[in-house]
């Protein structure tokens, strides 16, 4: 993927105080045309790599390039303002003195500046609000004003900081996928940084894991979500049931069956990870027994945590139609395919 | 906190705020050994009058000291009540007004002294006299001018000195008082015609202090500057090499020495209407007039005594004698508003 | 948060009571005899006083405001060597008198000064730039508050945007700031157009030259009162005008977290460039006329009387200081309550600082010679004598002098911190459970307490340096340094003026680094959080 239009990150190190860097030693590369999610938990460092790439903070190790110019390395660095970079922040960062219009037409020179604007504010159906300032626009609004304003100078690289978080969950359904519309129609090599899993399995071509300062995996959703490379990186994408195991003969042990342990020694100490999905409830008799502790809704399903005879808890989802109730006994199945053995 | 204690139990402030405000003013509950003076000089040197009429008399000197204008308008506030002894400022005209608004009684004869006080430096009902005397002089330089050039006030007005004279600005009360002077002697239309040629000659527009236009001459910014004699002699006086180089490179002349006389004002003193303490208030004024405290004013800030004593000054002594102007200085405070609107007429910012 | 009715009703009282002395003259210019002064001043100077005054003013705001905005915004916002000492030393030259200063340029740049080479700092333009460089540290001291307290995403964004630093700065960092510029201007623009010492010494007379003549020369303190109001109308419109101008943009973020930026780091030339920006105004505010005046203090005798003098007015400037910055909250809050008395009386409060001092102590004067005489007259209905203390002769008269003057140095950083509390900040607190008092407590004193101390800072120094009112209003044999250091100094003895005025700042010193430090913890107390937050 070392097309010329692409993004690539190489082994760079961020750091606020010495010895405890914020990003250590991340390599990525993305291209235009695709959206790519920094996913990771608060405090993971992955802003900071986002203000690294908008050149908002400096690199003390590694380079960043973009289509092959470098744009930071320790003792290079690039303004921000001569990158490219169209940023949409946490917060939105409107400027609060300035109308909506004004927000947008900032990354604009030249005498068409102010029409050519109008037209970006209509696009997103916001024409009317034009004259309004940020504190009088709603939390939607003013989402949309930030992108239209990022997207407006036409960037080679989006970077988006949490640009949903700040939403309600139902507005954000819907300005999530006008967003990413638009984003793919600018065509711009984009970045979006984010906590929410759902959010980035949604919007993103590929996902990047990133845990204390480190990316730990990078693929695309579905092989992420099946195949995580590692406890972390499961947990990342969603709830995961974990079960200590050693290997013997090429498979890993469960209390409801066995996993096939490729490229793991025999006796190795490993770790069993198993999606909710992968816990089934069998109507056969081969299974293991277990007793229902509690069942909860969800908008998914149902969701029963299980007690096995190994006195072990465990979740399984089942069809909401299912009509299980605390204290039944059912016996349980492994999917394998939603499980996965990593090394511990 | 005993660094903080310590700092308030020695603060005049401590007890001024607790006290001052809940007891009587000092003036009140005093037999006659002290004496409230409100003055508009602001010398140091001041301080040493006091304190020899002090040692002399044993009367305390409470000093208040502002603006003659505000001094007035402090006195007028507090009405019936002013704790106000003697009051002293800085020019006839201050005076003036101060009698204009009922702030004096008579002094009486002070022992004598008052008659010795030459009588156009005090007023004529004798509720004020000038204790020490200023002239109004000319500063030059003597390489690029002919002193008989500027040998009267009037020679300032002379199409020669175009572009030469320096002076300070007409908010100057001095300013005032010698233009003051001029209408007393030559008429208001006369005396705008001669401001109206001085402000033609500026060398610069007016800025600075008296000091300033001595400096510019000696720095060749001008040939002529109207100042106040006890500026260059406190150029002598300094002891710095700047200043005495300064002095060296100009001359002082008296103006109008046969014609009129140079334009003197005065420091002055009266008794105040209510004085509380009106017999250590006339002690204080008899001593000004004291052969102690004439000789402070020559010999402490340059000025020349009220009455003909003799003192050590040798940068005074060096000037001369002069003759003054006769004018009666209560004139000066007469004519102050009119010379201020000439001044504005003509432009003399 | 509002303050319920009665506590707004006694704010507006304390309000009122600090703006009599302003009403007083306004009294006199009304009811006071009329002469035919500002006829003959229209006819004849009026237009030049005009011309000067706006000059002056324009020169003041614009060297004050680039000066201290841009220092403010380095200290606040970059990492270089002597950024913390410069962080207060930033403060000092409002120590300096600006008719010490303007006296010090004067003799050090006329034709035989010893830096007779440069052009005389003179005239209008003069008289300005030397208003502009001792006041500045208004413009800096909240500005550099606000900086501080600024989320930096808004000029990042402008960053990615395309703007460079310099546009980033002045199209958004500034504007976001503009409350804080504006008060800062404010009490330029109100000092400068008090002035009359710098203005005449420099040769460029304005409005309060006639207000002085018209006292001084022509004996009508009416007139002087009718010039002084028509200086605090023209103030009130300036600033009016502005307040309207952003009445409907918001300059705080509209939304989110504050988060303090972090400071960048300067290497080699650009440290060295951000030290000597930060050090010029300093020098020409403070060093350079102070070194001048401690030149000519070598050869001048030590005044007499500099420790009482010294004890004197500081005592009096952590007094007002301290009664000042309490004042300076409730007037916050009453403006802050929108409810029109609270808001005018707290206006009114503030705008006494645009009365030049010598009128200021006249209303003063007439304030308490009216309370007098009632008093007086009470008491010998009650008891057969007059009152018993005289009102005019006590400190705590000069106490109530200085806080009708500075009043508005004391609302100004307040209402610029309370600012800063947010609404959405407001409401997140009241949410949680936190009743009103908490919210006070918790939420506004750690955002107001920065802002107090400022306001406390401010009238420390300005008590320290003021002059008519304490001349006319102290108690008797009571000098301060500021006397002293004036004495002198109209008296034409720079030499023996310098080491009084040095005092002042001196004094001002550890105050300055009292507060410097004050507020440099909280905001290193917001840095550890942040960090922790990061991880």
């Amino acid at each position: 993927m070392t097309g010329l239009r692409t993004l690539q990150i190489e082994q760079v190190e961020i750091g606020y105080a010495p010895g405890r860097p914020a990003v250590a030693g991340v390599s990525l590369e993305f291209g235009c045309g695709s959206i790519t999610a920094l996913l990771g938990p608060s405090g993971s460092g992955k802003s900071t790599l986002l203000r690294a790439i908008a050149g908002l903070e400096r690199v003390q190790a590694g380079e960043i390039r973009f289509a092959g110019e470098l744009w930071s390395a320790p003792d290079a660095h690039r303004a921000p303002e001569e990158r490219r970079c169209g940023v949409v922040f946490q917060d939105y960062a409107l400027f609060p003195h300035l109308t909506a219009l004004d927000n947008v037409a900032f990354g604009l020179s030249g005498p068409g500046r102010k029409s050519d604007a109008m037209a970006k504010l209509e696009a997103v159906e916001l024409g009317a609000r034009a004259r309004a300032y940020p504190h009088e626009l709603s939390g939607g609004e003013q989402q949309r004003v930030a992108l239209a304003r990022a997207l407006t100078p036409e960037p080679d690289v989006m970077l988006l900081d949490e640009p949903f978080s700040g939403l309600d969950r139902r507005l954000r359904g819907a300005l999530r996928e006008a967003s990413a519309n638009a984003l793919r129609e600018a065509g711009a090599a984009t970045l979006i940084v984010t906590h929410d899993a759902e959010e980035a399995m949604a919007l993103a071509d590929t996902i990047a894991l990133m845990a204390e300062g480190r990316i730990i995996q990078t693929g695309d959703a579905q092989s992420l979500y099946l195949n995580p490379a590692s406890e972390a990186a499961a947990r990342l994408l969603g709830e995961v049931e974990r079960f200590d195991a050693t290997v013997t003969d090429g498979q890993a042990q469960t209390p409801f069956g066995e996993v096939g342990a490729p490229g793991l020694s025999e006796g190795a100490e490993c770790a069993v990870l198993i999606r909710p999905e992968g816990v089934q409830i069998t109507d056969g008799a081969d299974g293991a027994l277990a007793h229902v502790l509690e069942r909860r809704i969800t908008s998914g399903g149902a969701v029963l945590t299980l007690s096995l005879e190994s006195g072990e808890r465990v979740r399984a989802t089942t069809p909401i139609t299912a009509a299980h109730g605390a204290g039944d006994s059912v016996r349980l199945r492994l999917d394998t395919r939603f499980a996965t053995v990593v090394a511990v | 906190m005993i660094q903080i204690r310590r700092l308030f139990a020695s603060s005049a402030l401590f007890g001024a705020l607790t006290l001052t405000a809940c007891a009587p003013a000092p003036s009140e509950n005093a037999a006659n050994d002290e004496l409230n003076l409100y003055t508009a000089r602001h010398y140091a040197s001041d301080d040493a009058v006091y304190a020899a009429f002090t040692e002399a008399t044993g009367i305390e000197v409470n000093v208040v000291e502002a603006s003659g204008d505000l001094l007035i308008e402090r006195i007028r506030a507090d009405g019936a009540r002013s704790p106000a002894d003697v009051i002293i400022t800085v020019d006839a005209g201050r005076l003036h007004r101060a009698a204009e608004a009922g702030l004096f009684q008579p002094v009486g004869d002070l022992g004598g002294a008052l008659g010795s006080v030459p009588a156009n430096l005090r007023h004529p009902d004798g509720l004020w006299f000038g204790f020490s005397t200023r002239a109004r002089v000319m500063v030059y330089a003597p390489d690029r001018i002919d002193a008989a050039q500027i040998s009267t006030y009037e020679d300032l007005a002379d199409e020669a000195l175009r572009g030469r004279i320096c002076v300070r600005s007409s908010n100057n009360v001095y300013n005032i008082s010698l233009l003051a002077a001029l209408i007393e002697r030559v008429g208001a239309e006369a005396a705008e015609a001669w401001a109206a040629g001085v402000v033609a000659n500026l060398a610069r527009p007016p800025q600075g202090g008296d000091t300033d236009q001595i400096r510019a001459v000696a720095a060749g910014e001008c040939d002529v500057a109207l100042v106040n004699h006890y500026y260059l002699g406190r150029l002598a006086n300094t002891g710095a090499e700047a200043d005495l180089a300064v002095f060296e490179a100009v001359d002082l002349v008296f103006p109008n020495q046969n014609a009129g006389g140079a334009h003197v004002n005065i420091s002055g003193a009266g008794l105040a209407a209510g004085a509380p303490n009106r017999e250590a208030a006339e002690a204080f004024l008899a001593f000004l007039l004291s052969e102690t405290g004439q000789r402070a004013f020559p010999e402490l800030t340059n000025e020349y005594p009220a009455l003909d004593i003799a003192y050590h000054n040798p940068a005074l002594e060096g000037f001369g004698t002069f003759e003054g102007d006769p004018l009666n200085v209560s004139a000066l405070g007469e004519r102050a508003a009119e010379a201020q609107r000439i001044f504005d007429r003509v432009g003399w910012p | 948060m509002t303050l319920r009715p009665n506590a707004n009703a006694l704010a507006a009282l304390a309000a009122l009571a600090i703006a009599a002395p302003l009403l007083a003259v306004v009294a006199l210019a009304v009811f006071g005899a009329w002469t035919d002064y500002l006829a003959h001043l229209a006819e004849t100077r009026l237009t030049d006083y005009l011309a000067n005054t706006a000059i002056v003013a324009l020169c003041a705001c614009a060297t004050a405001g680039i000066v201290g905005a841009v220092s403010a915004w380095l200290v606040a916002r970059y990492a270089f060597p002597g950024r913390a000492q410069l962080e207060w030393l930033l403060a000092l030259p409002l120590a300096m008198p600006a008719y010490a200063a303007a006296y010090a340029w004067f003799d050090l740049t006329q034709a035989a000064g010893p830096l007779g080479f440069l052009p005389t700092v003179r005239g209008p333009v003069g008289a300005g730039f030397i208003f502009g460089l001792t006041l500045y540290p208004y413009v800096y001291l909240l500005m550099r508050e606000t900086f501080a307290g600024q989320s930096s995403d808004a000029y990042d964004a402008a960053r990615t945007l395309g703007a460079g630093p310099a546009r980033a700065f002045t199209r958004i960092a500034l504007p976001m700031a503009r409350p804080a510029l504006a008060a800062g201007l404010g009490l330029v623009l109100m000092e400068t157009m008090a002035d009359f010492g710098a203005v005449v010494h420099l040769g460029a007379p304005t409005l309060s030259v006639a207000l002085v003549r018209a006292w001084a020369g022509e004996g009508s303190s009416p007139d002087a009162a009718r010039l002084a109001v028509l200086l605090v109308t023209i103030t009130f419109l300036i600033l009016f005008i502005e307040r309207a101008q952003r009445r409907r943009a918001r300059q705080h973020a509209a939304s989110g977290r504050v988060k303090p930026p972090r400071r960048v780091r300067l290497g080699g030339g650009a440290a060295l460039a951000a030290l000597a920006i930060c050090a010029i105004p300093i020098l020409a505010g403070l060093v350079i006329p102070m070194a001048r005046l401690g030149w000519l203090a070598l050869d001048a005798p030590v005044a007499r009387g500099l420790g009482e003098a010294a004890i004197n007015a500081l005592s009096l400037a952590v007094i007002t200081a301290l009664i000042a910055a309490a004042f300076g909250i409730v007037a916050a809050y009453a403006l802050r309550s929108r409810r029109p008395l609270g808001v005018a009386a707290a206006r009114l409060a503030g705008l006494g600082y645009a009365v030049p001092g010598a009128v200021a102590a006249l209303g003063v004067l007439i304030v308490f010679g009216q309370l007098q005489s009632g008093l007086d007259a009470l008491w010998t209905s009650a008891f057969g004598q007059s009152f018993p203390f005289l009102l005019t002769a006590g400190a705590a008269t000069l106490v109530f002098a200085y806080l009708s003057r500075f009043a508005a140095a004391a609302i100004g950083p307040s209402e610029s911190a309370l600012s800063r509390v947010t609404p959405s900040l407001e409401g997140a607190a009241r949410s949680l459970g936190a009743g009103p008092r908490r919210v006070i407590t918790q939420v506004h004193w750690p955002i107001l307490s920065s802002g107090a101390l400022l306001a406390g800072l401010l009238v420390f120094v300005e008590v320290l340096k003021e002059l008519p009112a304490t001349m006319i209003l102290r108690p008797f044999n009571f000098d301060t340094l500021a006397v002293i250091a004036h004495n002198y100094a109209s008296d034409e003895r720079l030499g023996e003026a310098a080491l009084p005025a040095l005092l002042i700042a001196i004094f001002c010193l550890p105050a300055m680094v009292f507060v410097a430090r004050r507020i440099t913890r909280q905001e290193r107390r917001a840095e550890r959080q942040l960090a922790t937050e990061l991880g």
